[in-house]
């Protein structure tokens, strides 16, 4: 809409420039040179740049009134309570990052969101002629591939558009706030074997649609931009030094033959370029910047489909580590107390059978069988706790977390927070989670003093021990710590253990405690 | 001496009151619910009464709110609390008031005979029988306490003090004379800021103390004792 040319042709007619100010609504004006003629122009130029000026002056002003404390808060991508539970969720999916949508980070200062804006546009021009680029390499790669050994230049030439359009990602996600999410299927094997996984990933054609577009749009808004920048700053020097004689006129869109022309042409237009920038530079980035978030983020399907698999795999880790604590419940009954109550009964039974004939020998095994019963009643209060301890469902998590610290043979340093009462299913976890990171500090850490931890913040549940032991500790060198793992992602939670060598060693377990 | 017996499960109900009737005892109520509970120790005031923790309609603690209920009403009513599980912080709640004639046992402990009835005339009497799993939970406990000030001979004559045992029999257990076992409780009641006296009230004292050191001092740092519940 505004092009730079500043050596348009000479010969404007005056009747065109009259039409073309009446046309802008300034009035009528006579086509004849004249004192009516100037005053009207005058007039118009004085009206025209006292808005713009009048608006630049309001422009600036507003980001005092904008700035009220508080303001930014409400779309924090971290206020509290402001996200449902599902954005949240699809959040902590690998591969996928942060939130996929969210209000500007700052937009206070109309002046500084001009200067985001044009940057934001000027940078866009720079990775639109990168994108241009990246679509020749792109053709020329594809028409190699008629000879085969445009195969691998092609993974790569997609390789390196992924690269770019990350740029663009990150870009878009600073200036609309939070970043913008992606997902890609990763490609491995052959060069065919990549390029088919590369081809089969809707993420790919999103990003070669995004090529496309970008090296149109982006340059022309970059251009559009620059040209609006030279504008608002050429027009005012042309007002200063027309009248300079060096014998060529000036032109700027009309010959800058007198002072009228000097004050009707070049200021309203540097005016209107400033109103441009300051007003239509942050929508069309802004407008720019949600278009390529859209495209480029993962479909509301994509990230449903993620979720799902997550679930599945999850939710299949669950049944397994039920389907082993049956068995090992299962085991513990047959084996250890239905074993013991056999024994018991055939001491009774030769006890019964030598009750007559010798009375001491049938006494002491009746002694036996007591011992045997009582020892038999203990192992099953063990099978009973190791399924769900008793003063977890009388007392609560707190409770029997103390206890478990109690017990183990290494000190533990309990701090607990104010727990509620969470649902049985979290409780549980949480107290096999503590009972099986402690087991794991007594068998292998060497340590000698463990911090348990235990809070409730928000609608987290965090469980962390740490041991001063010596660290090095390995999730995939055994099953505890993959259990926990297990454990906490059947809930959607999520464990982190971080053990240098030579510790310490923290496990953190965070879990999903929404009631 | 007249027993209120408060048990759900009818087979140990018709046990524990055959065992204890053949044994001397005069069942003056046997009960399933924690009202009734209630309502036979206002009406029978036994001498002990034998409680079953896990009660209707919830079988978590039932038993043991019971039993708190019952001894407001009523101070100093010996209780023996039985349970398929122990949980020291339980014990050093049912002792928590100081009074003694507290008793809490496994259900295991009954069949022996004579130890059991035997805790049952020391908690009538006013003493105490803590069963030994608590004191094992209590001496497994490697966390720093005031009980590391006690030498390991003067912490297994507490142990034996919580169990419920007297001075006579702790010496017999211990092969030492009484008079070294009567030196080691005056010593452990100096150490745990106890005057020194023999009476069973302050063996209550020091046992509650026992269990409350390794569980209320640090345990509840950070969040109000379970007692307040």
């Amino acid at each position: 809409m505004v092009r730079v040319d500043v050596d348009v042709d000479v010969d404007v007619d005056p009747a065109a420039v009259a039409d073309r100010i009446r046309a802008a609504g300034l009035g009528r004006v006579s086509t004849v040179a004249g004192l009516w003629e100037s005053l009207a122009v005058v007039v118009a130029g004085v009206v025209l740049g006292g808005l713009a000026a009048a608006g630049t002056v309001a422009a600036v002003r507003r980001p005092l009134r904008r700035n009220v404390p508080g303001r930014r808060g409400d779309q924090h991508p971290h206020d509290p309570g402001g996200h449902p539970t599902a954005r949240r969720d699809l959040r902590r999916q690998p591969g996928m990052t942060a939130t996929a949508t969210s209000g500007p980070v700052d937009d206070n200062g109309i002046m500084r969101r001009a200067g985001r804006a044009t940057a934001y546009l000027l940078r866009g021009g720079v990775t639109a002629v990168a994108a241009a680029g990246a679509m020749l390499a792109l053709a020329m790669a594809g028409a190699l591939c008629l000879v085969l050994i445009g195969v691998p230049l092609l993974v790569e030439a997609i390789r390196v558009v992924r690269l770019l359009v990350a740029v663009e990602r990150r870009r878009a996600g600073r200036l609309l706030g939070g970043a913008v999410p992606q997902r890609y299927a990763e490609p491995s094997g052959s060069s065919f074997a990549q390029l088919r996984t590369l081809a089969s990933d809707p993420a790919t054609w999103r990003d070669l649609l995004w090529l496309v577009l970008h090296a149109m749009a982006g340059t022309s808004l970059a251009l559009c931009c620059l040209a609006a920048w030279l504008c608002a700053i050429t027009a005012p020097v042309v007002t200063l030094v027309w009248w300079v004689p060096d014998g060529a006129p000036i032109n700027f869109f009309v010959t800058i033959d007198s002072w009228t022309r000097a004050l009707a042409v070049p200021l309203p237009i540097a005016a209107g370029s400033a109103a441009l920038l300051i007003w239509a530079g942050p929508v069309l980035a802004a407008a720019q910047a949600k278009a390529y978030r859209v495209l480029l983020a993962p479909s509301a399907r994509d990230r449903l489909t993620v979720r799902v698999e997550q679930l599945s795999s999850t939710r299949a880790a669950a049944l397994d580590a039920h389907a082993a604590e049956l068995r090992r419940i299962e085991r513990d009954l047959h084996d250890g107390i239905q074993a013991r109550l056999v024994g018991v009964a055939i001491q009774l039974g030769l006890a019964q059978r030598q009750r007559d004939t010798d009375p001491d020998t049938a006494n002491q095994l009746i002694e036996r069988a007591h011992d045997g019963v009582e020892h038999t009643l203990a192992a099953l209060r063990k099978v009973v706790r190791s399924i769900y301890p008793p003063i977890l469902a009388d007392r609560g998590l707190a409770e029997a977390v103390r206890t478990l610290a109690a017990e183990s043979p290494v000190p533990v340093r309990t701090s607990i927070g104010a727990l509620m009462r969470l649902p049985a299913a979290v409780e549980s976890a949480a107290y096999f989670i503590a009972a099986e990171a402690l087991t794991n500090v007594v068998k292998h850490s060497g340590a000698t003093e463990v911090t348990l931890t235990l809070d409730q913040g928000g609608d987290r549940l965090v469980v962390e021990v740490t041991d001063n032991g010596r660290g090095g500790a390995d999730p995939s060198g055994g099953t505890g710590l993959a259990g926990v793992a297990d454990r906490a992602a059947a809930l959607d939670g999520r464990s982190t253990l971080h053990s240098p060598a030579g510790g310490p060693t923290t496990l953190r377990v965070e879990l999903p405690c929404a009631s | 001496m007249r027993v209120v017996i408060a048990e759900d499960n009818v087979l140990l109900q018709e046990g524990l009151g055959l065992l204890l009737s053949t044994a001397g005892f005069e069942v003056a109520a046997a009960v399933d619910r924690v009202d009734e509970f209630l309502a036979a120790v206002d009406q029978h005031r036994p001498d002990i009464a034998l409680v079953d923790i896990r009660l209707p309609p919830t079988f978590s603690d039932e038993g043991l709110r019971a039993v708190r209920a019952a001894r407001q009403t009523h101070p100093g009513l010996p209780v023996l609390v039985l349970s398929q599980y122990v949980e020291r912080a339980y014990a050093a709640e049912l002792l928590a008031d100081g009074r003694g004639g507290v008793g809490y046992l496994l259900k295991d402990r009954v069949s022996r005979v004579d130890d059991f009835l035997d805790a049952m005339r020391r908690v009538a009497a006013g003493g105490t029988a803590v069963d030994p799993l608590v004191i094992a939970q209590l001496v497994a406990d490697r966390r720093p306490s005031r009980l590391d000030e006690l030498s390991p001979r003067e912490r297994e004559v507490l142990a034996l003090m919580a169990e419920g045992h007297t001075n006579g029999t702790i010496a017999a257990r211990l092969h030492v004379t009484e008079r070294a076992v009567h030196k080691h409780v005056s010593n452990i009641f100096t150490k745990l800021d106890l005057p020194p006296d023999d009476s069973s009230h302050r063996r209550v004292t020091a046992v509650l103390a026992y269990l409350r050191t390794s569980i209320d001092a640090r345990w509840y740092r950070t969040s109000p004792p379970a007692s307040t519940h």
